[in-house]
């Protein structure tokens, strides 16, 4: 019996096919390192050097599952087992499995054998489940591999760009800051009747991002628009960003944030495409751009993206506005709804009863409104405010803001001294 | 599982694997009553597996081979030339319970990086193997087309992933890092707004 298995065994070790590659491998190198010899003067030697002993070394060493083979097949899996993964094996859709091109080339990252067994789909597979900006990060600068993958257009088009408001309002009354928003959020917690009161402000707020909504509902009838400073202003960095974790940043101009924004487009990330479209009528009054976009948007459902188009076109093209809120609050979108319905119905139709959190998800992403306000105080056009008033106004509002900063401590240390 | 003999043998097959010069291969029979592997180089006398063709059915690979092979032969011989033994067995075992308590859906994306958080616990259990083993089954799973396993496995190492910084995943995976300074600086600039604070 033992000797039926040893036999099989030695069969076995002469189908494998590692042995006799690595063989191959190394008769190889030492035909062709010969003819290299003559030609340059550095790396020739060193091959040389190689050949006069490296061979007999692997032939040794082959045997013995060699941890130092310059094969690519899984050193250590030899070790377990001598009946490993034959090396030729390509994943399902033909894909090469183990050294993608841009790794292959250097030998470290070959050591992971996580890269090595996996074929791409499966690796690609494997990082759809971590489509959230926060592990885009650390995918994005570990190696170029994981970077490659994470920017597949599957990635691309799901990943959430906005950033999240309970974050925001969490970081921004750490660090003392006050936004719109929070305000908002504040009203609808105090608020029963919030629902209404806050798409109101939403409407609002939208409208107020920009005056530009009426500049921009005029502006089709007006074809010549009026020429304005093409980009936004950065927000001077003495305030912490009150949305975090969205893609436009704090110091972006609309210019920065859609050249940001273009690549996630590119791949059908409909919230990309909303924030250009929003930048684009909004900040720089490029209606054609920025209603093609919405529209494109909003012909695959993406209702926020309807709902913006229905407000930028209601007083010009009140048929496709009318069709836009209506698809939209067929589809559930409650601003939509508030558009058409009133107060009264509203609150037939839902109830009293809304959940401040739950609207949130209804509001522009933080990060945008951010942008979209600051290019709003920013904005001469829209506030039709002299450049020179308006920094004006912002020196004497940092002044006053400083003051009312030293009356505190003022105030504090006077009560420290009673 | 059906016991032996109440069901009906149609409703089971048999499935050898082992390794020839062509690689592992499997074999299928609706007509007989057991499943067997028979991998000669781990064991000497082979390993037998009953197993109900349900769960055979459950690799698309396999399923596909049932339907096309209309004509009635006993056996059906499909190469199997990545997977071994001890993968396979896996692969059945995580089939057989499958059948009894289907996995969750795992949601995308994925909401911990405690798999125990995601699905239940035996399939936790299931995937708490070393590293090799777990890209093993991934290939496996992905060559047999078996969905809810590539699921799980894949799930796994993002788990792994998630909410690790990029040296904690260079260093759990082994991964060199393949950036020159330059670039790694410019990667980390591009996506500083994903950068936890």
């Amino acid at each position: 019996m033992a000797s039926f298995i040893s036999s099989i065994k030695r069969k076995l070790a002469s189908i494998l096919p590692f042995p006799r590659l690595n063989n191959d491998h190394i008769v190889a190198a030492t035909e062709i390192a010969p003819s290299d010899d003559d030609d340059d003067g550095d790396r020739p030697r060193k091959r040389q050097r190689r050949n006069g002993y490296l061979p007999l070394h692997r032939h040794a060493s082959t045997a013995s599952s060699s941890s130092s083979s310059s094969f690519s097949a899984a050193p250590h899996l030899l070790v377990e087992s001598t009946r490993s993964i034959p090396p030729d094996f390509k994943g399902r859709s033909g894909h090469e499995c183990p050294p993608p091109p841009a790794t292959s080339t250097s030998p470290p990252s070959s050591a992971s054998p996580l890269l090595r067994l996996l074929p791409n789909d499966a690796l690609s597979h494997c990082l759809s489940y971590l489509n959230t900006p926060s592990d885009r990060f650390g995918l994005q600068v570990s190696c170029r591999t994981f970077r490659r993958l994470s920017d597949e257009e599957g990635m691309l088009a799901s990943l959430e760009l906005g950033g999240c408001y309970d974050r925001a309002s969490a970081s921004a009354s750490a660090s003392g800051g006050h936004s719109r928003f929070e305000d908002l959020g504040d009203d609808d917690d105090d608020d029963d009747e919030g629902e209404g009161e806050d798409d109101d402000d939403d409407a609002a707020a939208r409208r107020g991002g920009g005056a530009a909504v009426v500049a921009v509902a005029g502006g089709l009838l007006l074809p010549p628009p009026r020429p304005l400073p093409p980009t936004t202003n950065a927000r001077p960095p003495r305030r912490r960003r009150a949305a975090d974790g969205g893609i436009i940043l704090e110091r972006d101009t609309s210019v920065t944030a859609i050249a940001r924004l273009v690549k996630f487009a590119a791949a059908g990330n409909m919230q990309a495409i909303y924030m250009i479209a929003m930048i684009s009528c909004y900040c720089h009054e490029n209606l054609p751009e920025g209603i093609a976009l919405l529209r494109h948007a909003a012909s695959r459902d993406h209702l926020p993206s309807a709902y913006a188009l229905a407000i930028v076109l209601r007083d010009c093209r009140r048929d496709e506005s009318d069709r836009c809120l209506a698809r939209a609050s067929y589809l559930g979108h409650a601003p939509s709804w508030q558009e058409i319905l009133t107060a009264v119905e509203m609150r037939a139709r839902f109830g009293s009863d809304v959940d401040a959190r739950g609207l949130h998800r209804y509001l522009d992403p933080p990060c945008l409104s951010d942008l979209l306000g600051r290019h709003y105080l920013g904005s001469v056009a829209s506030r039709g405010t002299p450049p020179g008033v308006a920094r004006q106004i912002r020196i004497e509002r940092t002044r006053a803001e400083s003051v009312q900063d030293e009356d505190v401590q003022l105030l504090q240390a006077g009560q420290v001294l009673q | 599982m059906f016991p032996p003999g109440e069901s009906g043998e149609r409703n089971h097959c048999l499935v050898s694997g082992g390794r020839s010069k062509h690689g592992s291969f499997l074999l299928i029979s609706l007509f007989a009553l057991r499943l067997k592997f028979h991998f000669p180089q781990v064991s000497n006398e082979g390993d037998d597996f009953p197993v109900d063709i349900e769960v055979a059915r459950m690799s698309e690979l396999v399923k596909g081979m049932l339907e096309d092979d209309n004509d009635d032969e006993e056996v059906t011989e499909i190469p199997l030339p990545n997977v071994k033994a001890a993968v396979l067995r896996k692969v059945i075992e995580f089939c057989q319970h499958y059948q009894k308590e289907p996995m969750t859906e795992i949601e995308k994306p994925l909401k911990s990086a405690q798999m125990a958080e995601v699905v239940q616990k035996w399939y936790a259990d299931f995937v708490a193997v070393e590293q090799v083993l777990l890209f093993e089954l991934i290939l496996a799973a992905n060559y047999m087309d078996i969905k809810p396993l590539l699921d799980l496995t894949c799930a796994t190492v993002a788990s792994m992933i998630k909410g690790k910084t990029p040296e904690e995943i260079r260093k759990t995976f082994n991964i060199a890092n393949d950036f020159s300074p330059e670039e790694e600086a410019q990667v980390r600039e591009e996506n500083k707004w994903c950068e936890e604070p």
